[in-house]
Order: C-alpha cells, then structure tokens, then sequence
C-alpha cells in the first residue's frame, strides 16, 4: 500500500527525497481521519444506546400504560356489570310495587308524596302521576282522599291496621311504617288494604251465628220452663230417682242457655248492637249479689272464698248493672272454675279516691294461664291449653265479652298471672262514665 | 448418546428461580444429566440460587459462573438464571480448580489443569475454563493450561462477568460459589466437536508500539501515556476516563495486537484506567507489540458469528450438532444493542434452530486462535470475541 502510494507520487522527483514528506502528510492525514471517524462513531454509538434505552423505557412505560387501560377497562366492566344489576334490582323492586296487591304510598321525610303503586288509582279513582310532588295536607283537597288524610293526620301518626270505610262497597285497612336507613328516617309508607271481602265474610258468619243462636234459644227456653214445672210438681209428684236425674237435665239446660247468651252477646258486640243503658248504681251490692250466687259452688268445691268489702264508702257509680254483673260474674266464676279443692279465691272491690275510679280484683291459687299464651287472654275463642285440659266446659268467650264491657264504660281491664300459682284479674271503672268515650265505643263498634 | 436440555427463569426468589430453570433443563434432557453448566446474574443471592438448582438436580455434578447477560437456545437475556444439563455416556467430564486467579494466574490455571488431570481416567481431547472475568492476567491463566495440556491442546472457556459492574465475579464449583478462581473441566471419551472463534472488528488508523508494559498493564504507548490513545481518539480528558472503568467508554473500541497464524487481530479490553494514564487490560500486551486501535460494526460482528458456528460445523465432520456452548463478549452486546438477539438467531441457522444452546456474555474468551483445531492449535485469551463449542454426535 505504501509502495504504490510511493510510485504513483512520484512524478518527476527524486525517488529518494519525496517519499518522506508525502508519507509524513499521509500519515497525519489518516491518523486526522481515523480520530474524526471513532469520535463520530462514538458519538453515534452513544446516541443509539441513549436511544435504546429510550425506546426499552417507552416499550415499558408502553407496557404499563396498557397494563393499566386494561385495569381501567376491567374497572368500567365491572362498573358497567354493577350498573346493570343495579337496574336489573329496580326494575325488579318496581316490578314488584307496581303488581303489589296492596295500595303502597310512600311519603318522604317531607311528608310528600314520593311513589305511589296503580292499586291506589283503582281504590281513590285518581291518576297516581297527579298524586307524587303532593304535600299530606294538600291530599284533603282531593275529594276521594280526604278521609284518608284526616287518618293519617299531617305529621302521618303511626297507625296499625285502621279500617277505613272508604265506599260502601269498599273497606280498607290502613297501617303505615317508618322506613329507615341507617336509623335515619326516610320516609313512611303507607299500605293500604283491602278487606272488603273479610269484612263481609265477618258480617255473613256473625249473622249466621246470631240467628242460629236465637234459633237455638227458642226450643232451650221451652224444654227450660217444662222441666221447671215437672221438677215443681206441677205435673204431680216425680219420685227422688228422677228428680235427681230431672234437676241435672235442668242444670245443663241452664249451661246451654247461658252458652248461648254468650254467643248472641259476642254477636251483639261484633254488630255494634250491643247496647248500654247507664244507670247509678252500688256497685258493692251488685258484686255481692254475685258473690252471693257463686258462693254454694264455691263451698261445694271446698274453697276459702271470700269477698273484701271497701273500708270507705263507695259512691254511685254510673253502669248498666247487667252487664257488669255479666262481668263480675265472669271473673268470679273462671276463679272458681280453675282453682283446685282447698284453694282460695279472693274477690275484691277498693275505691281509688284521687283517681275518682273503683278498682276491682279476683285473686286465686289456680292453674294460672302459661307465659306464651297470655298475649291472647282476651281474644274471641281464647282457652288456656292447661284450662281445656282441668275444664272441658267452656267457650273461651267470657273475657272477650268482659273486656268489651268494661272499656264501653270507660275502664281497663288487665291480669297478672303465673302458671300453677294463680292469677288475678283487675279492672278499673270510673264513676262517672264519661259520655263521648261511651258513644265513640258504641260508634266504633 | 448426547442429549442436553436448557432452562432458563427470572423468578423474583433466587432459589425459586434457580429450581425452576433446572427442571425445565432436566425435563428436556430426559430427566437426567451427568453434568449441569450454570450461568446466572449477580442481580440473585449466588448461593440461593445454587441452592435451588441444587434442590432439583440433587447430586449432579454443577459448574457455571456469574454473567453480563446469559444465552439460551430462545435468545438473548439478562437479569436471568440459565442452564444446560447434558446427559451423555460417550463424554466423562473431570473436574479441577484453581484459586488466586487475582494474583497469579498462570499458577491458578495450572493448578485447575493439574487438579483435574490428576483425576481423570482417560486422557482430554478437550478443556473448558471458567475463568473470574477480573482475572489479573487472563492470558496468563490460559498459559497454566497449556504448560500442563500442552501447547497445541485444544481450550475453551469464558470470564465470569458481574452485569457491567467489573467489582468481583463469581464462579461455581461443584455447587460451591467461589471468587478469583478458575474451574476446569476436562472431557474425555470418543466424542467429536467443533469450534468457531471470531469477532469481526477492524483496526482503524496508525500503528502504535508499546514503549512499555508489564503483564496486563499497559503504561507507554509511543513513548506517551497508554490512557492519551482514548484521550486523543475520544477527544476526552484523562479525568472523564478514570473516573470509572474506562470499559463502560471503551467497550467496543478496544486494542488490537496483530498475530502470526490468524488473519483477525488479537483483542485486548481495557478494563480501568489510573491517574498516571496507565490502562490495565483484560490480558497482557507485550511490550513491544504493534497496537491498532479496533473498530467494530454490527453487521461485521453478526456475520462474524455466523463464520465461527460454520466453521465449528465444518470442524464436526458430518456429525450432528447436539449442544451449544456460547462465550460470546459483553462488548458484542454492547455493540450490537437491540441486535444482539440476531447474533443468536445467526448462529441457530447454522447450527440448528432445535440444537440446545446455552451460554453467557462474559469478560473474556479462551479458545484456538482462528479456531483453528490439530496440531497448529494454539489457545489464547481473546476479547470481543465469539467463541463458540459444538458437540456433535
């Protein structure tokens, strides 16, 4: 290479003198090159590893910012996934509203209407659209709504089962109940149901029993006053075998009539026709008038049965004497039914001066009624289960009638019992009845 | 019968990764293996992941070292756990090690030489080394081998690299992690095999001489500084080029030595540089030697590579390619960047894409100079280069 670089330049000069200077210029001149190409070189070669490691970063940064629009995909699904069940739950929540089989009216904390269900169109004949937005106070305006207003009130009173009359064809029962979230009251809904039917199946029963028990009356009275006059003689003289036989005929004659009674009484009470005429009466004579007639079977029955007299004097008290005395009666009589030989039963009658009201209480030793079924002591049919086994007799009747009779005069009546020790019942009554209460019981009947 | 199997992991746990890749090789090799070849980060606790290689390959022989990038038949990774287990009966692999490597190599590698040659049975058709990539004179150790093996004996072998740190390397003997040492092994038996050395860069400019040096240091070159040859070529100043080693800078434009018996030149790193403006090399240059500053590109590296795996096929004579063994020069990856997988690829054309292939990007290559195998066989210690050992069968 350097040689023909020497021959090439030769021209015209000496061989032995140019070949230096050339080769000196050359050199410098390759040497400049090769230094101008490595620092090129190395400045590329830097650049394309900053480069690299750029590109490396982003394909990173890329990765990552992929990685995360997927995340934020998964994210929207799983918002869009829980959207859609949300819907899915309210269009099933309203499904259910709308073919609801009770009217449902939903007021907010507002007291305005916020919902409203289609049964409230078919029951008040109005559009439920025109209803929401609605204040409670304005709902009196509507005409065929106003009697529900007044129910509810303004503030919307918590109400349980409140019939309503609406139409004459047409009777509901109103309850309303706070809804809450959180413990934070939201709301009220108020449902509204239907019982028209119940109503009138109630009415058909208690009509049914009531003609059957005039029905039944009628004969019983007969065969009553027929035994009456074969037991008096007035058929000549029955020999002691029958009489025996002839007097238990009439004591259960007697039974049947007082069952009956009973039951024309609930029927009364159950027909609003179970009237009262007030009158002014010594209730301590009434009681022991009863006392009185209870007191053989008690002694019969071998038990210490006493009646406590008030130590002051009592006034008048304003009752329809037949009726308490069916009460007192009651009371007596489930004491002596369900307390044992050798018991006691403890008839009392005290005055509460400042409460102006007489207190009155049977206390026994007897069976007592169990825990779990005291809640329903007064209802229609009730008998205790340990009653139905030591009394087969028994209609379940008496404490109904009772409770009936003493809140229509303006009392309460309640019991304290334990099951095998015994029970005492109370009831209070004020001396002077008070006449509105008096008349919103028989309305309310 | 030669069959190997490479696995390869970067499982975060250390231990997990080091089982894991060991039972997919395992698994490829047919369950079972005479020996396993491991080549692993420094970015895992070394003896954890020795530890769960040994969890799965239990008593099979384990050699292996630290890396700057490891090679799998699946391309080029880092920051990995790689591995080869080779199960064969034809080949008995014997085992020697040498320590010191940072004060006297020479003495290290005869010692590795000498320790497995007192076991073996049979004599070695071949050697491989691992060598700590920081080495005190890489030629040296080189030399140890030859002083016991012979001067014609054929050598391959790799420096354990530490991912461009150029702190401390490590080395796995017999699943032991070791530092400044040098593992031998030895293969015996009736087996064929092939090598391909080369590295494809070009000198570029003057001549230089070198006025003055002393084992891998380089102190004068043109009776100046040796550090003045970057300052002049790189147009930096001495303190930019100490002030870490000077490897990082000078990677891909190491020094060249030109050498009888090979038409490439001779390839000297340059590791670190001092404040006197002495460079200490990868391995010697003796004083006197004419110096070329060297250029590489990365289409002449790739086609380089492609060179060596033709000749490491030729050299098999027919046989089939059955295993791999790439130890390929850190600066090569530096060099060809992103690329550095189509060096993978380039290879795997030639000698198989189904061929088992493991290896690692080390700090330093032994191998025949040229590749050339027989009697002018002559091992040396190369930079920049790819050398590469095939089994065949």
């Amino acid at each position: 290479m350097e040689k023909s670089h020497k021959t090439k330049n030769k021209k015209g000069v000496k061989k032995d003198e140019m070949p230096s200077s050339i080769l000196a210029e050359l050199q410098e001149e390759i040497d400049r090159i090769s230094k101008l190409l490595i620092r090129r070189d190395f400045e590329l070669s830097s650049v394309r590893e900053q480069r690299e490691k750029e590109i490396k970063e982003l394909e990173e940064r890329t990765g990552e910012l992929e990685g995360a629009r997927k995340a934020l995909m998964n994210m929207l699904e799983d918002i869009e996934e829980a959207r859609r069940e949300a819907e899915e739950e309210r269009d099933k929540t309203l499904a259910i509203i709308e073919n609801f089989p009770e009217g449902l009216l939903f007021f907010d904390r507002y007291k305005k209407v916020s919902s409203v269900n289609p049964k409230i169109r078919d029951f008040f004949n109005t559009n439920p659209k025109d209803l929401i937005g609605r204040y409670i106070r304005n709902l009196k305006r509507i005409s065929s709504l106003s009697s529900l207003a007044k129910l509810l009130g303004e503030e919307i009173k918590e109400i349980q089962r409140k019939e309503l009359q609406l139409r004459e064809d047409l009777v509901l029962e109103i309850s309303t109940i706070p809804v809450l979230r959180e413990l934070e009251e939201i709301g009220t809904l108020v449902v509204l149901r239907d019982i028209t039917r119940e109503k009138t199946i109630e009415r058909l029963k208690t009509e049914f029993v009531s003609i059957s028990a005039h029905q039944l009356r009628t004969p019983l009275s007969a065969i009553k006053w027929t035994l009456r006059m074969i037991l008096d003689g007035d058929a000549g003289e029955v020999p002691k075998e029958q009489r025996e036989l002839l007097e238990k005929s009439y004591t259960s004659n007697e039974r049947m009539i007082g069952l009956i009674n009973d039951l024309l009484n609930v029927t009364r009470i159950e027909e609003g026709r179970f009237l009262y005429s007030l009158k002014r009466y010594d209730i301590v004579k009434l009681v022991e008038k009863v006392f009185n007639q209870l007191k053989e079977m008690a002694q019969r029955k071998g038990l210490n049965f006493e009646f406590l007299k008030p130590k002051t004097m009592i006034p008048n008290v304003d009752v329809d004497a037949e009726k308490m005395s069916v009460v007192f009666q009651n009371l007596i009589d489930n004491a002596i039914h369900y307390t044992r030989a050798k018991g006691r039963v403890e008839v009392r009658l005290e005055y509460l001066k400042e409460k102006e009201q007489i207190l009155f209480s049977v206390k026994d030793t007897g069976i007592g009624i169990p825990e779990h079924q005291q809640q329903r002591v007064f209802s229609r049919f009730f008998r205790g289960t340990n009653a139905i086994k030591s009394e087969t007799e028994g209609t379940g009747l008496g404490l109904f009638i009772s409770k009936n009779i003493v809140e229509a005069h303006g009392g309460t009546i309640w019991f304290k019992s334990e099951e095998d020790k015994g029970s005492t019942f109370y009831f209070t009554l004020p001396l002077k009845a008070k006449a509105e209460e008096f008349q919103k019981f028989v309305e309310g009947l | 019968m030669i069959k190997a199997g490479v696995g390869r992991s970067q499982k975060s746990d250390p231990i997990k990764a080091g089982g894991e890749a060991c039972q997919i090789a395992l698994a490829k090799a047919g369950g079972k293996a005479n020996i396993i070849f491991a080549f692993s980060t420094i970015n895992y606790d070394q003896n954890k992941v020795i530890e769960g290689i040994k969890s799965v390959s239990k008593g099979i022989s384990l050699v292996g070292c630290s890396t700057s990038g490891e090679i799998t038949s699946e391309g080029s990774t880092s920051k990995h756990v790689a591995l080869m287990a080779l199960n064969t009966d034809q080949i008995k692999f014997t085992f020697g090690l040498g320590k010191g490597t940072d004060k006297d190599s020479f003495k290290a590698g005869k010692e590795a030489t000498q320790d497995a040659q007192s076991k073996a049975e049979s004599p070695f058709s071949l050697f491989m080394m691992i060598l700590d990539g920081l080495a005190e004179n890489g030629a040296a150790a080189v030399r140890g081998v030859q002083a016991v093996l012979g001067e014609h004996f054929p050598i391959i072998g790799g420096s354990a690299g530490d991912d461009f740190v150029f702190k401390k390397t490590y080395q796995y003997y017999q699943g032991q992690v070791l530092t400044d040492s040098m593992i031998g092994i030895g293969f015996s038996g009736k087996f064929s095999f092939g090598v391909g050395v080369r590295h494809g860069w070009d000198p570029v400019g003057l001549p230089m001489k070198v006025t003055k040096s002393k084992g891998s240091k380089l102190i004068e070159v043109n009776d100046r500084p040796a550090l003045s040859i970057y300052q002049d070529y790189f147009g930096k100043k001495s303190e930019e080029l100490i002030r870490e080693p000077i490897a990082r800078m000078a990677y891909t434009y190491p020094l060249g030595i030109k050498v009888e018996g090979s038409n490439e030149f001779l390839i000297r790193d340059v590791i670190i540089a001092n404040e006197k403006g002495e460079i200490t090399c990868a391995a010697e240059i003796p004083q006197g030697s004419e110096i070329r500053l060297m250029f590489g590109e990365a289409g002449k590296a790739i086609r380089a590579a492609k060179e060596a795996a033709e000749s490491a096929l030729e050299q098999l004579q027919g046989t089939k390619p059955k295993a791999v063994f790439i130890f390929d020069c850190m600066a090569r990856r530096k060099l060809l960047g992103a690329k550095c997988d189509e060096e993978i690829m380039a290879i795997k054309e030639i000698l198989g894409k189904e061929t088992p292939l493991i290896g690692f990007y080390t700090y330093g290559e032994e191998a025949p100079l040229g590749g050339i195998l027989g009697p002018e066989c002559q091992s040396v210690f190369h930079n920049e280069t790819m050398a590469l050992l095939v089994l065949g069968e």
